[in-house]
């Protein structure tokens, strides 16, 4: 064969296409370092003395702030050979761990840094340094100022708040840190038009306003948030599940009153933690829900004129779509059922008949209005979007609407599904969930109006639905009550193998959505464990259920919040 | 080896290979300087790129038409590779899986790889003349079948991607008929939906993870700090040892997967371009081996050792930029990794074989 036969042209082709590849992905490097070179005010300011403004919760109490932490330097070129065994000790003896000592001062580097060290020892430096100075020797220690993100509440709130990182110029990563990153460093990117003036919680304070003018105020109310957080571990601990979240919400707003997230990490030390445990699983997480959707699929039908209160379906305990058979998940058939049973003791079967009733259209319609598959735009960084086919998508199929009609085959996360169920506490319409109240900037005080959404559903079917939630809940076989009424549904939902396909044999994903009180809700609270493995019952520890497991810990919680909020009912 | 063999040796491409190894020795040295408990790992990057080294050099004394014959044999032993791990080997760091030889552990899909592209360019070396007829083709198709398969099982399909890939690449070097490649890849985009539909659910899940990198929340840390870094490193960067992205642990992984934004860091946009330079002059000699080569058997191996570097650079600073989804490929020569740091040099061994063996002995 001829060496430059049509072949070795091929491999030409081959060679051009493959450096043109690498050329792309090249430029795409330099498109990044001058796009970042132009964002960053490289000289103006030390970019790691840039200040963030103060974060507070909804009375004034300190979430995030700036704070002083100190850097001793040393420089092992200033310093004669002999000197280092000396110098070892005095670090040592100003209270430095031994090993750290040894571990820096034997890296060969010019200048070794111990950093976030406590005022004392800096001051103890400063006069070492002076003795330094004094005897006119080489300057080999140099003492550094430098601002560290301080998170005075701990693990508190942590995934609401997110961090910052000590790299130059520090970046935030996750929660508000992240999402109002922009503002919090320079005080733009704010909108004025949809704020008014108002007085700032908690009076004055040493942390609020900040000096820097460039300060949010929360609506968290860290009291709730702590109860949420200590139960929260104790349900964790005590089903033994692999994670877990809870949020605490103002239905009729959308004001985020408490948010919490497990595993957890510490802000202070955000590298000690995995970055497992630095996904805020309230909104990062997409999972199959289950049950709790029964809830909204009957307000579809309610509204949509489907069915009436007095509406009864046949319950046959098993039907087949194609290639999938819906079962009960006790097996059993209870046959002629009202809508109230149907929701009282969590039956698919029909559930699905009344979402065929329904027609996929009009399921999909109402479903789209509940904000499924699209993000709710809280104002915290990295929200998922979950997912849901429609029938126009190539792969869906009547079985999906059958097993979406009881939240299996779709994936929301629990600030979505939060935000759906507010609809029924609030009379029928949309909120938009967020966690800044208002902002400090220029001296003024101002909170924003945060834009309530469209009517979703009549006040009738919000209000038949409530009753209906409430007789679910007084239907639980569990003696666990919370102080006032409370509408709402509990979801046990297999848990997808990612791994080898279909579904978990042994594993469930447990949630419990509730809105006290029922008359007058003003509380939503929505509780999520992952993957539990222990149930209550000592005799059967595999018995998991939402609600021998997500609703304790849901009552446990109203428990705290109904005194710390005064909340009233006229119902008892 | 003869001192014949040592002449006709490509001593640029051996020479830009060292360079890149000792390179990445050196950043591995500054990527891990402040990480207790990775101390040394610059140290083994050596050790192993020796290792890599002699095995280049034993290869390259062999000819590779030896290979040749072995076709089944060969074909056999990546079959049993490939069924050993999926019943025996260990997961670890995302889904590659690894087997433990008590002293080394070794990533067999890259083993399989290689293996592989000996068995498909002596494949079509045996059809050259009949690349004109389909059945060419599904013979082609069947052969590839059952690696692929076991290897889509581990699960990987990183390198799934890239074995069809590979393969791809090979049947067009080797001359396929122009209309078939349009045909095929008609085929294929028409086929895509009924593929989709006779997916497994969680397949199809995987497919979505690996086109919507953000549904992994671990993942975008990584590549967000990735970004800084490469971002802030500038003209000349900010010095070697001297990154702070990479010297204050925001990045993870950064000794493998992630030593790009390293470089990128430190070193800034000269010490990324001197870099992506020395890949390109690497494929651009091992595209020139196979132009020099004798038959289409070494033209196929040198074109596929090339196809194999250009993927894996591709894949994983198109990761660290933020083009392409987070996946376990690592920057080859430099990346932290003995198994595949070997794999890897001995792959260019064997394009050197190639090299040396492109005429008859005069």
């Amino acid at each position: 064969m001829d060496r430059y036969s049509y072949p070795v042209r091929r491999m030409f082709i081959v060679l051009i296409g493959v450096a043109g590849l690498l050329v792309a992905i090249w430029l795409q490097v330099v498109r990044w370092q001058v796009l970042y070179a132009r964002e960053q005010p490289r000289g103006q300011v030390d970019a790691d003395q840039v200040h963030m403004g103060t974060i507070v919760d909804t009375v004034g109490m300190p979430l995030a702030f700036d704070a002083p932490s100190y850097t001793l330097v040393v420089d092992k070129r200033q310093l004669p050979p002999d000197a280092l065994p000396r110098v070892r000790e005095w670090l040592i003896s100003l209270g430095i761990p031994e090993e750290r000592v040894q571990a820096k001062l034997s890296q060969n580097l010019n200048t070794v840094e111990f950093r976030h060290l406590p005022y004392e020892v800096a001051q103890a430096a400063r006069r070492k340094v002076q003795e330094i100075v004094d005897a006119g020797d080489p300057l080999w220690l140099r003492v550094d100022t430098v601002w560290i993100r301080s998170f005075p509440q701990g693990s508190l709130a942590a995934h609401v708040l997110g961090f910052r990182n000590w790299a130059t110029p520090p970046r935030a990563y996750g929660g508000v840190h992240e999402f109002y990153e922009t503002f919090l460093l320079t005080g733009e990117g704010y909108h004025p038009e949809f704020a008014h003036e108002a007085e700032r919680p908690g009076g004055i304070s040493p942390y609020f306003p900040s000096p820097y003018e460039r300060d949010l105020v929360l609506t968290l109310h860290t009291g709730i948030q702590y109860w949420v957080e200590r139960e929260l571990d104790w349900a964790v601990a005590r089903y033994e599940a692999a994670g877990g979240a809870v949020i605490v919400m103002d239905p009729n707003d959308g004001r985020i009153l408490a948010m919490a997230s497990r595993p957890t990490f510490d802000p202070n030390r955000f590298y000690e933690a995995s970055a497992d445990a630095w996904i805020n699983r309230a909104i990062s997480e997409p999972y199959e829900p289950g049950s709790v959707v029964k809830a909204l699929t009957f307000a579809a039908a309610v509204d949509s004129g489907t069915i009436t209160e007095t509406t009864t379906i046949m319950d046959t305990g098993v039907i087949r779509y194609g290639s999938v058979v819906i079962r009960n998940s006790q097996h059993k058939a209870y046959g002629r059922v009202t809508p109230e049973q149907v929701l009282a003791y969590s039956l698919n079967v029909p559930t699905a008949h009344v979402a065929a009733m329904l027609g996929p259209e009009t399921f999909y319609r109402y479903m789209d209005l509940f904000g499924f598959a699209r993000r709710t735009e809280i104002d915290l960084a990295n929200e998922a979007k979950g997912s849901m086919r429609h029938p126009r998508d190539p792969t869906w199929s009547v079985s999906d609407l059958a097993s979406n009609s009881f939240g299996q085959g779709m994936s929301v996360t629990p600030i979505q599904l939060i935000r759906a169920m507010a609809v029924l506490a609030n009379g029928g319409y949309a909120v938009t969930p967020h966690v800044v109240q208002g902002y400090e900037k220029d001296g003024v005080y101002r909170e924003v109006e945060w834009p309530r959404g469209a009517r979703i559903l009549r006040e009738s079917t919000t209000r038949l639905l409530t009753r209906w939630l409430t007789a679910a809940v007084d239907h639980i076989s569990i003696p666990d009550r919370a102080p006032v009424p409370v509408a709402g549904k509990t979801g046990t939902a297999q848990v997808p193998d990612l791994e080898h396909g279909g579904y978990k044999p042994d594993a469930q994903n447990v949630t419990f959505v509730g809105y006290f009180p029922a008359d007058r809700p003003q509380v939503i609270m929505l509780v999520y464990l992952k993957e539990p493995h222990k149930g209550p019952l000592a005799v059967d520890p595999n018995y998991i259920w939402a609600f021998n497991t997500a609703y304790p810990t849901f009552v446990r919680i109203a428990d705290h919040i109904v005194p710390l909020l005064d909340i009233q009912t006229e119902a008892r | 080896m003869s001192l014949k063999a040592w002449r006709r040796l490509d001593w640029l491409l051996l020479i830009a290979v060292v360079v890149l190894v000792l390179f990445g020795a050196a950043m591995i040295d500054s990527a891990t300087i402040q990480s207790p408990g990775l101390e040394g790992y610059a140290h083994r990057h050596l050790i192993f790129g020796t290792m890599g080294v002699v095995l280049l050099l034993f290869m390259a004394a062999f000819d590779y038409r030896l290979f040749g014959p072995l076709k089944w044999p060969l074909y056999a032993a990546t079959i049993v590779l490939l069924l050993v791990v999926d019943a025996t080997g260990q997961v670890r760091g995302g889904a590659q899986r690894w087997i433990n030889l008590g002293i080394i552990e070794v990533q067999p899909s890259e083993l399989g790889k290689g293996l592989l592209l000996l068995v498909l360019s002596q494949h079509l070396e045996e059809r050259q003349d009949r690349l004109n007829n389909p059945l060419t083709l599904i013979e082609y198709g069947i052969l590839l079948f059952p690696p692929l398969a076991l290897i889509y099982a581990q699960p990987d399909l990183g390198t799934t991607i890239s074995i069809v890939f590979l393969a791809a690449g090979l049947l067009f070097i080797a001359g396929l008929p122009w209309r078939y490649i349009f045909g095929m890849a008609a085929a294929g985009l028409l086929s895509f939906p009924l593929i989709w539909s006779f997916l497994d659910e969680y397949m199809r899940r995987r497919v979505i993870v690996f086109l919507h990198p953000e549904t992994d929340p671990q993942a975008v840390y990584n590549v967000k700090q990735a970004l800084i870094a490469v971002g802030s490193g500038g003209l000349v960067g900010k010095g070697y040892k001297l990154g702070t992205q990479s010297q204050l642990h925001f990045l993870r992984v950064r000794h493998t997967d992630f030593i790009f934004p390293v470089i990128a860091e430190e070193l800034g946009f000269l010490g990324g371009l001197v870099l992506l330079g020395l890949y390109l002059f690497v494929l651009y000699r091992l595209f020139r081996i196979s132009v020099l080569a004798r038959d289409l058997f070494g033209r196929l191996i040198a074109a596929g050792v090339a196809l194999i570097l250009f993927f894996q650079v591709f894949v994983n600073v198109g990761m660290n930029v933020g083009l392409l989804p987070v996946t376990g490929i690592p920057l080859p020569f430099v990346s932290y990794g003995g198994s595949h740091l070997v794999t890897t040099l001995v792959l260019i061994g064997l394009a050197e074989s190639v090299y040396v063996y492109r005429r008859p002995w005069g």
